[in-house]
Formats: structure tokens, C-alpha cells, sequence
């Protein structure tokens, strides 16, 4: 499988058993990217689009209700959100989410080194909290309703480029 | 010149790339590969980029990220000339790609910022103080990739 910026693929088999993923795809992915607000990927197996993931920075910000830290942490503190991610039905349960993951992974390295980047977010459903635990993804309070939000510290995202130590 | 040196610095520095590379574009390069004041100049550029992309907060009911879009919906004027309706190219929408739902972006809910407790400001904070330790599926999927 490659992985590209979308740019003109063709999105209108595409099913991966959630309609709202599919609907964001097909309707607005292309829509957002050209305004900027956030970059899809898509997934290419023999010509044919297999799957998605859509990425976007946000912010961490601290609960100043909380009370002070111990420590004066420079927040907020950018991190990149993987917002959304879609594998074709057809394509499902073939290792593809990981081959995302990683990518999502190496853009966060990417942004870490250009403007700074703490990790990548996800907020998951119940059914995929184990494999983003198994990642090394923590939770972490927040999320919308009736998802997980997690946190991978950008720590513990291998460098795999030529100079990297890990 | 500004008594501040700081100011004083990003205006010398922005003069010196302006004439450098004759061009207001060379300043809207991704980020410098050096540490010269010049290159600090973009790295800001880059930083104020990135903050003016997080700073969007619409959001979708079905997932409340990505329709950062709603601020396009200030202008209706692209919608009319039907900008939303073409591909980068110029051309026609692609198969599976219908025009654009200003309403729907217009009339979706706002989305909390990403707020972070104290004990998970603390936890996050470890976490990024901490020695790398991957996972080793995270690892292996690396290996993979």
C-alpha cells in the first residue's frame, strides 16, 4: 500500500461500514483540505483507494481552574490529531490501520522537527482502545461523547530516519 | 527602529531575507534547515501558521474536529462563484464528491477546546520528560511499515 495526499481519487466505492466516514470522504475531505483546515491521506492497493486517515493540529491547554503545576510547562503545547481514519470493508482486518498509524506517526516526527509537536491524539471508539493501547497510547480525560481520548507521547515514536537513534 | 530589541531583530532580520531573495516568497517556505536569524524569522512564520490552523474550532456532529471549515461559510461569495464545487485543477467536482453542506457547517455545534486536568497536564508532561521507551508493537509496525 501506498499512502498520498488525496488529489482527485476516485472515493465513490468506498465503504468501510461507517457512514459518517464515508459521507466525510466522499462530500467534504477534499472540501476541508483545499481551505487548509486539515490534510487527508488515502490508501492505494493496486490503483484501487483503500482506505483514509485526515490529520489536523490542535492544542493541548491546562485547566487553570486546576490550580498551578509543580512545574511551569510552556502550554499550550501543539499536538497533531488523527481525526479520522476509514478502512474499505473489503480491505479490513488486514493490518492497513497500523500502516496509518505509522504514517500518522512519522507526520508528527515531521512536525515535531519543523514547529514543535508533543504526540499524536486520537479519540477512539471502545472497540479500538486496545489497539492503540498496545501502541503505547495513553488516556487522557476529554473526548467527544462516547469516545476514548488518547495519547501517544512523541517520545515514544521510533525515529526511523536515517539519523535517527531509535 | 522600536526600543525593543526583539522587535528590533524580526525587523532587521525580515529586511535582510526581502532583499535577499527579492521575493516575499521565499519567506513562506516550510521551515530553515539553519539556526541564522533569518531562519528563526521563518520558524515563526511556520509557528504562526500552525497556531492559526488550531485556533479553528468548528466541528460536525458526527465528529467534532474537522469542519473547520465553518469560517468559509463568512464567505459566500466563494460558494456563489462555485469555488466549493472545484477540484484543485479547476475542474469538475470528482465521482462520489457533492457540493459542499454550508448549512450543515454553519449549524454545527461548537467543540470544547482540548483542556487538560492538572493530573493530566502532570502525566503528559512525565511522559514527554521520560527516556523514549515504544512500544514494541508500535516498533514492529515501524519495521513493517
Amino acid at each position: 500500500m501506498i499512502i498520498v495526499p488525496l488529489h482527485g481519487h476516485d472515493r465513490s466505492q468506498f465503504s468501510c461500514g461507517n457512514a459518517d466516514l464515508d459521507s466525510y470522504l466522499k462530500a467534504k475531505a477534499s472540501q476541508h483540505q483545499r481551505l487548509s483546515a486539515n490534510q487527508t491521506y488515502v490508501g492505494i492497493v493496486d490503483e484501487k483507494l483503500v482506505g483514509f486517515l485526515t490529520v489536523t493540529v490542535r492544542e493541548f491547554n491546562r485547566n487553570d481552574a486546576a490550580g498551578e503545576l509543580a512545574k511551569h510547562p510552556p502550554f499550550p503545547l501543539p499536538v497533531l490529531l488523527l481525526a479520522r481514519l476509514g478502512i474499505d470493508q473489503t480491505a479490513q482486518r488486514k493490518g492497513l490501520g497500523g500502516r496509518f498509524v505509522v504514517h500518522v506517526c512519522r507526520l508528527a516526527r515531521s512536525l515535531r522537527a519543523a514547529v514543535g509537536c508533543v504526540g499524536v491524539l486520537v479519540d477512539s471508539k471502545a472497540s479500538s482502545v486496545g489497539f492503540y493501547e498496545r501502541l503505547g497510547f495513553v488516556p487522557v480525560a476529554g473526548g467527544a461523547i462516547g469516545l476514548n481520548r488518547m495519547f501517544l507521547p512523541i517520545t515514544n515514536i521510533p525515529d526511523d530516519t536515517p539519523r535517527g537513534l531509535s | 527602529m522600536s526600543s525593543n530589541p526583539q522587535q528590533n531583530l524580526l525587523r532587521q532580520t525580515c529586511v535582510f531575507e526581502t532583499s535577499r531573495t527579492g521575493t516575499s516568497s521565499r519567506l513562506s517556505t516550510p521551515v530553515a534547515e539553519t539556526s541564522t536569524a533569518a531562519g528563526s524569522v521563518r520558524i515563526a512564520i511556520a509557528l504562526c501558521a500552525v497556531i492559526s490552523a488550531s485556533d479553528v474550532h468548528a466541528s460536525e456532529t458526527a465528529s467534532p474536529w474537522l469542519a473547520a471549515a465553518e469560517h468559509s461559510t463568512d464567505s459566500p461569495e466563494l460558494a456563489d462563484r462555485g469555488e466549493f464545487g472545484l477540484d484543485e485543477m479547476g475542474t469538475p467536482p470528482d465521482v462520489g464528491e457533492d457540493a459542499v453542506d454550508l448549512d450543515q457547517m454553519v449549524n454545527a455545534p461548537l467543540e470544547a477546546p482540548l483542556v487538560l486536568s492538572a493530573s493530566d497536564a502532570e502525566r503528559v508532561l512525565a511522559l514527554l520528560e521520560a527516556p523514549p521507551n515504544p512500544s514494541p508493537a508500535l516498533l514492529a509496525l515501524f519495521r513493517d511499515a
